[in-house]
């Protein structure tokens, strides 16, 4: 679904990408891991065609380079890391800007954009919040919003930036147990940059590890979450717990980083 | 906004998207027919509601009334009243339209028509006219015309071309604009001291001259420029969840900006021409509707051109009328009566909200 060659994105002279490749499968679901400035957005950014990339990227066989704004934004949406949360805007016309790639540049909403709008409300739980100002809402049910207009996009690729890592844990769940609900039922591909370790290995089917915006490590979160990979890119210590039914968790111990 | 209908028990739920809703529809008609009849009727001489009920009448192509008239009232609606109260509604719609076509293209509520260098390219053009263009009153409109346009354009370029090139970026280059053509500015009044008052009076905005030269003069660019800026109610909706945003959904935030803001200035621009430096109304008018009838462009856009144009003409009328047979210049009457009011819409807006 995904395919991308030798890419390289750079912020001035600093290389935030640095020679990246690596494919994802249709349905796959590929979390993105890697210390702070790995470069794990950038790499969603990319995807997302954000970032004047070196290289190839592919998506669905197309090479982004040749797709239209428009276009691309039907193939992939993303749910970016803190988004702009217009407070007075209600969540039915936020998630409704989720429908713009397929709305005629000065054209209104169709009736059946805002028929699919409120099949996602309805299907996430929210569609009793339809009416209400995103500002008055919890950020768990934000998120819940965000995801929505992404999902409004009817994209068959998510990309989603570290979308849970300011929620308490329930609400973390409740948003990954939703996207991998709709991976599996609408054969969705995800792409997620996350921060907890435990999480990633518990929603990816294979993990990609970042640092210093190469790929230093890419397989099953089995092979990926170790003790000396955790070590050495995120300078922490960690014990590996493998549980009988084959999770693994990371959990940080004391005693200092080596 | 959108209406939520309350589903029946399994059958999901029917969203109906942002759009003007009728009841605001007819207040902003309203207000803007209450405003326009009182404007007319309002003033030193007394005229018959009946009389130029007929006379407006008579206007329309084909229709023919006696209004009964004398050729002195005849004068006083149709050449003083008359174009006064259509001025000042059409430069209070444009400034209110243009102030929330700012707002919404930089995401910022303090954006007024005037952010990127409007006022102070035209003063500076008025100013040079006035001190060089020898006797000529016609080239002043001209002149704060071409003024404005070119702050406007520098300031664009001058945002543009640096490394942000966001929207805060566009408003720094719109303040060294501003700051650099209103210091050449002071310094030509400086020089010819003896055309001091007349700046002042041009800059404090006026629509006591108010012709129909003047309003075939700014009518086009209302229309277009309100026209355009209509076209982008959706977009500006989309703009309002950022940039990359925007992006990520399709939709160039940079070309909607510049289309937005390239509409904007010029309606500016020409309001300015014709009636100076009018302040307040620009912010003032979209954030009442804004407070009332919610955030979405598709309603803010329309209520702005309407209202606006209601404020203006009332507030003309305030002018015109509290110390007459004197008048107190309209941008004073707009701060003075528009602050307020304002004030009082904020509070409200918060005791509803809480």
């Amino acid at each position: 679904m995904i395919g991308l060659r030798d890419v390289r994105v750079s912020y001035g002279d600093r290389a935030a990408l640095d020679g990246v490749t690596l494919g994802v499968a249709d349905g796959e679901w590929l979390g993105v891991i890697g210390p702070n400035g790995a470069g794990k957005t950038t790499l969603l950014r990319a995807i997302a065609g954000l970032a004047i990339a070196e290289g190839t990227i592919a998506i669905g066989g197309k090479p982004a380079a040749r797709l239209r704004r428009r276009e691309h934004a039907r193939l992939v949406a993303l749910v970016p890391q803190r988004p702009l949360v217009p407070a007075g805007m209600t969540v039915a016309d936020y998630v409704l800007t989720g429908r713009s790639p397929y709305i005629g540049l000065f054209d209104m909403e169709s009736r059946s954009d805002l028929a699919i709008v409120a099949g996602i409300l309805d299907r996430l739980g929210i569609a009793a919040f339809a009416g209400r100002a995103l500002g008055s809402m919890s950020g768990g049910e934000q998120q819940r919003v965000i995801l929505a207009r992404a999902l409004a996009q009817q994209a068959p690729v998510l990309l989603l930036d570290e979308g849970t890592s300011a929620l308490d844990v329930g609400s973390q769940q409740e948003v990954l147990e939703l996207v991998d609900g709709l991976r599996r039922s609408d054969g969705l591909t995800v792409v997620s940059a996350m921060h907890d370790l435990t999480l990633a290995g518990l929603y990816a089917d294979r993990l990609a590890l970042l640092a210093g915006g190469v790929v230093v490590a890419n397989g099953s979160p089995h092979e990926i979450l170790t003790e000396q990979l955790v070590r050495a890119h995120y300078r922490a210590d960690v014990r590996i717990h493998r549980a009988p039914d084959g999770t693994v968790a990371v959990l940080p111990q004391r005693g200092g980083t080596t | 906004m959108s209406a939520v209908a309350v589903p029946d028990a399994g059958a999901g739920l029917t969203l109906s998207r942002a759009r003007l809703r009728p009841h605001w529809w007819l207040a902003g008609l309203g207000a803007l027919a209450g405003a326009f009849v009182l404007g007319i009727m309002v003033g030193p001489v007394a005229l018959a509601p009946g009389a130029v009920l007929r006379a407006l009448l008579d206007l329309i192509p084909g229709v023919h009334l006696a209004s009964g008239l004398s050729p002195t009232e005849s004068a006083i609606l149709m050449q003083i009243r008359l174009p006064r109260v259509v001025l000042g509604g059409l430069v209070g719609a444009m400034l209110s339209i243009s102030g929330a076509a700012y707002q919404g293209a930089f995401r910022n509520p303090l954006a007024d028509p005037y952010l990127l260098g409007a006022a102070a390219g035209a003063g500076l053009g008025a100013t040079l006219a006035i001190a060089y263009g020898g006797a000529s009153q016609s080239l002043i409109p001209v002149a704060a015309f071409a003024g404005a346009l070119a702050a406007v354009a520098v300031a664009y370029a001058v945002g543009r071309s640096s490394a942000g090139r966001n929207a805060t970026t566009l408003i720094l280059a719109g303040v060294a604009i501003a700051s650099f053509l209103t210091a050449i500015q002071t310094f030509v009044q400086q020089r010819e001291s003896d055309t001091l008052r007349q700046v002042y009076t041009w800059i404090l905005g006026r629509l006591s001259t108010a012709g129909w030269s003047d309003v075939l003069l700014v009518l086009p660019y209302v229309v277009v420029s309100s026209a355009a800026i209509l076209l982008h109610r959706r977009l500006l909706d989309v703009l309002s969840v950022g940039d990359e945003e925007a992006e990520s959904l399709g939709v160039s935030a940079r070309r909607v900006r510049l289309a937005v803001v390239m509409a904007a200035s010029l309606g500016t621009a020409a309001a300015v021409a014709v009636s100076g430096l009018i302040g307040f109304v620009g912010i003032i008018v979209p954030h009442t509707v804004r407070l009332l009838a919610g955030m979405s462009y598709r309603s803010i856009l329309p209520l702005s051109l309407a209202g606006g144009a209601a404020f203006m003409i009332l507030a003309d009328l305030l002018g015109r009328t509290v110390v007459a047979p004197a008048e107190i210049p309209i941008g004073v009457v707009t701060a003075f009566f528009g602050a307020p009011f304002f004030a009082l819409a904020l509070r409200t807006s918060r005791r509803m909200l809480s």
